[in-house]
């Protein structure tokens, strides 16, 4: 179980947990995942990620998707099956620029959006999360691997020391009850 | 920490927290739908049937069925295209030209916005197809190796043009939509309480968790792709005024057409984002993340745009005068003062003078009165496309090939049909999916809402219980 690898410290506003992964990271002390129900702007520089090379693997396939269009164009026009229309070039540059534009877009839009999912794993599953589902709904969760060096109770110390509520075990998804009692109120 | 001024309206109101945000968007896919759904849906399916039994007739008898004739050649069928192209604009200049422009107040409105932008531009996507007149021989317009020849699409067209903006438009629209929608999909997911919608939501989600990693990825791929679905829904609209400008009928033969063309298409899409937004704000309880002040800020859009086109319209007066050409002259004089003067007027009335009333802040801030002008800017933009398209063809130029074109019970059944579709497929989207992004607008909570507007007046000594100070905001 998860459980046994991981220690979790919980929080309910981004400021306070922004304050804490940088006062835990000072020490040079690792987190390993941060979890959040929305983008915490900061996030990136307090965890100190590395930035996201998708946009210029986008831009590249982009540029490749343009490029193959052109020469498809260009190769159908010029060498497949030349028309002469009205003594015009057989390959008529300006008249190609809306579809490689729109190609071009097209195979850039598609590469973000698989290189993300790539890149993220994402893949149907439903059951994902490691320790409780209001992860997406409004709590803020840091996990803490455990090690030789660090044991639980050293992360405990630290995660405690910096206002977090440890999670003990896994919550799980509200009871029927009290989902009902929710949307009544 | 992102500090915002005193004066600025409250974005969130009603003092909501994270939770409540998730309750109030994600309960609205958990209950039941209300018996006002129910009933919307059946109308809206009702539409639909009808404009598929005309579908079926334009197929199966052929385009005959149409009042359409040698001279008139495009007809109801093109309006209606280019209508809901461009009704599908503004939900992309919400979702990516704001994002980029880092209006926050979209954040209210986006997903419902992009979920208008891809119903609209399916509606659009069939009536070209259904005006083949043999739809299944579509696949004609894509270039592939074939036993023809091969025979190639012409690249130098409009029309093939056309092809790749809207089906590159719709690719790209659809994945920005799913895409922002997964991390509350996931939310959903996390709080269903049945094994189908658990099953369903979580195969939709795929696998989101809302580690760092994962968002710091999403927020620079929604960044970069709202930067390319910028210059593309300016392109989508250039490219449908081509199909026009660049022929050789007197009125469409104008390089005003592209710029032109994408105003218009702002101002009808935001028309329509209104008139969902305030049905849906009113039916599904949304009006603290719907408020007053997002309806003026998409009312004063609607002023820019409406005064960009009004100006257009005149710009394209003066310079058939000024052209000095008979032909061009005679357009625009058949279009005001012609047999069809009466559409000509109805398109001015609607999207010229109408929308400068919303200069009036009273009137930019009242919902029955925007929800009025929503629709007179609707039919008004209607009729702007059906000024352009069947009066400059109907008087050409040759008087002995003039005819006067009347839309057959088809062509108006399958405009009747699109709307059903439209409404339909919107209607499913408000109950299955979540309207307002819910990650965004918790997202904004804390520098927007209204708790966070109360605390920077404290800091300001702005004592609590006054009136917001009303600036020109």
């Amino acid at each position: 179980m998860t459980e046994n690898k991981f220690v979790y410290g919980e929080y309910d506003d981004e400021h306070i947990l922004l304050d804490a992964i940088r006062k835990i990271r000072k020490d040079g002390t690792d987190i390993s995942e941060v979890y959040s129900p929305f983008a915490v702007h900061g996030m990136e520089d307090a965890l100190g990620l590395r930035m996201t090379r998708i946009p210029i693997a986008a831009f590249l396939l982009g540029m490749t998707g343009g490029i193959c269009m052109f020469a498809f164009m260009a190769w159908i026009f010029g060498i497949n099956w030349p028309i002469n229309i009205g003594g015009k070039p057989f390959i008529p540059l300006p008249a190609f620029v809306p579809p490689l534009f729109e190609f071009t877009v097209l195979t850039t839009g598609v590469s973000l959006f698989v290189l993300l999912f790539h890149t993220c794993k994402l893949l149907p599953s439903v059951d994902v999360h490691p320790i409780s589902t209001d992860l997406t709904d409004d709590k803020f969760v840091i996990e803490m691997k455990i090690t030789k060096e660090m044991t639980i109770q050293k992360i405990e110390t630290i995660l405690k020391g910096v206002g977090a509520n440890i999670l003990k075990t896994k919550k799980d998804k509200k009871t029927k009850e009290e989902e009902t009692k929710e949307l009544e109120a | 920490m992102f500090i915002e001024s005193a004066i600025r309206p409250a974005l969130v109101t009603g003092k909501k927290s994270y939770h409540d945000v998730t309750v109030d968007i994600a309960g609205g896919v958990e209950g039941t739908a209300s018996k006002i759904w129910f009933a919307a849906i059946t109308v809206t399916l009702l539409a639909l049937l009808w404009g598929l039994y005309c579908m079926t007739l334009t197929v199966w008898d052929g385009i005959g069925t149409f009042g359409l004739n040698r001279t008139v050649g495009w007809g109801w069928c093109i309006t209606n295209f280019v209508w809901w192209i461009g009704i599908g604009h503004a939900g992309t200049l919400i979702s990516a030209v704001l994002l980029l422009f880092r209006q926050r107040w979209r954040t209210g409105v986006n997903r419902s916005a992009e979920a208008m932008t891809i119903f609209a531009v399916m509606c659009a996507g069939l009536f070209p197809i259904i005006h083949m007149g043999r739809p299944w021989m579509a696949f004609f317009i894509f270039p592939y190796p074939n036993t023809r020849g091969p025979v190639w699409p012409n690249f130098n067209s409009p029309l093939f043009w056309d092809v790749t903006a809207i089906s590159t438009y719709f690719t790209i629209s659809l994945l920005f939509w799913y895409m922002g929608m997964i991390p509350d999909l996931a939310t959903i997911r996390d709080r269903a309480v049945t094994k189908i919608r658990r099953a369903v939501y979580g195969t939709l989600a795929m696998g989101w968790k809302g580690t760092a990693r994962h968002w710091h990825r999403h927020e620079i791929v929604s960044l970069h792709l709202a930067g390319i679905a910028t210059p593309l829904v300016l392109s989508v609209h250039s490219v449908v005024s081509f199909d026009f400008a660049t022929t050789v009928i007197p009125g469409w033969h104008t390089t005003i057409f592209p710029p032109y063309f994408v105003a218009g298409a702002i101002f009808s899409g935001f028309a329509m984002v209104l008139t969902l937004m305030l049905i849906a704000r009113k039916t599904m309880n949304l009006k603290n993340y719907i408020t007053v002040d997002h309806v003026e800020s998409m009312n004063k859009i609607i002023i820019l745009t409406g005064t960009i086109v009004g100006v257009a319209y005149i710009s394209e007066l003066f310079t058939a005068w000024y052209s000095g050409s008979f032909y061009e002259q005679f357009a625009f004089t058949n279009r005001a003062m012609g047999s069809y003067w009466w559409a000509y007027w109805i398109m001015m009335t609607c999207n010229v003078l109408s929308p400068q009333l919303f200069w009036f802040k009273k009137l930019r801030r009242n919902i029955g009165f925007t929800f009025f002008m929503s629709i007179v800017i609707n039919v008004g933009m209607w009729f702007e496309r059906f000024v352009i398209i069947p009066l400059s063809l109907s008087k050409d130029y040759l008087i002995s090939s003039w005819a006067p074109y009347q839309a057959s019970f088809v062509e108006i059944g399958i405009f009747i049909g699109t709307l059903g579709l439209f409404f339909t497929c919107f209607l499913l989207f408000c109950k299955f999916l979540p309207v307002v992004a819910i990650a965004e607008v918790k997202h904004i909570l804390k520098t927007s809402g209204d708790e966070a507007r109360d605390k920077s007046e404290k800091m300001n000594g702005i004592p609590e219980g006054a009136e917001r100070p009303v600036v020109n905001n």
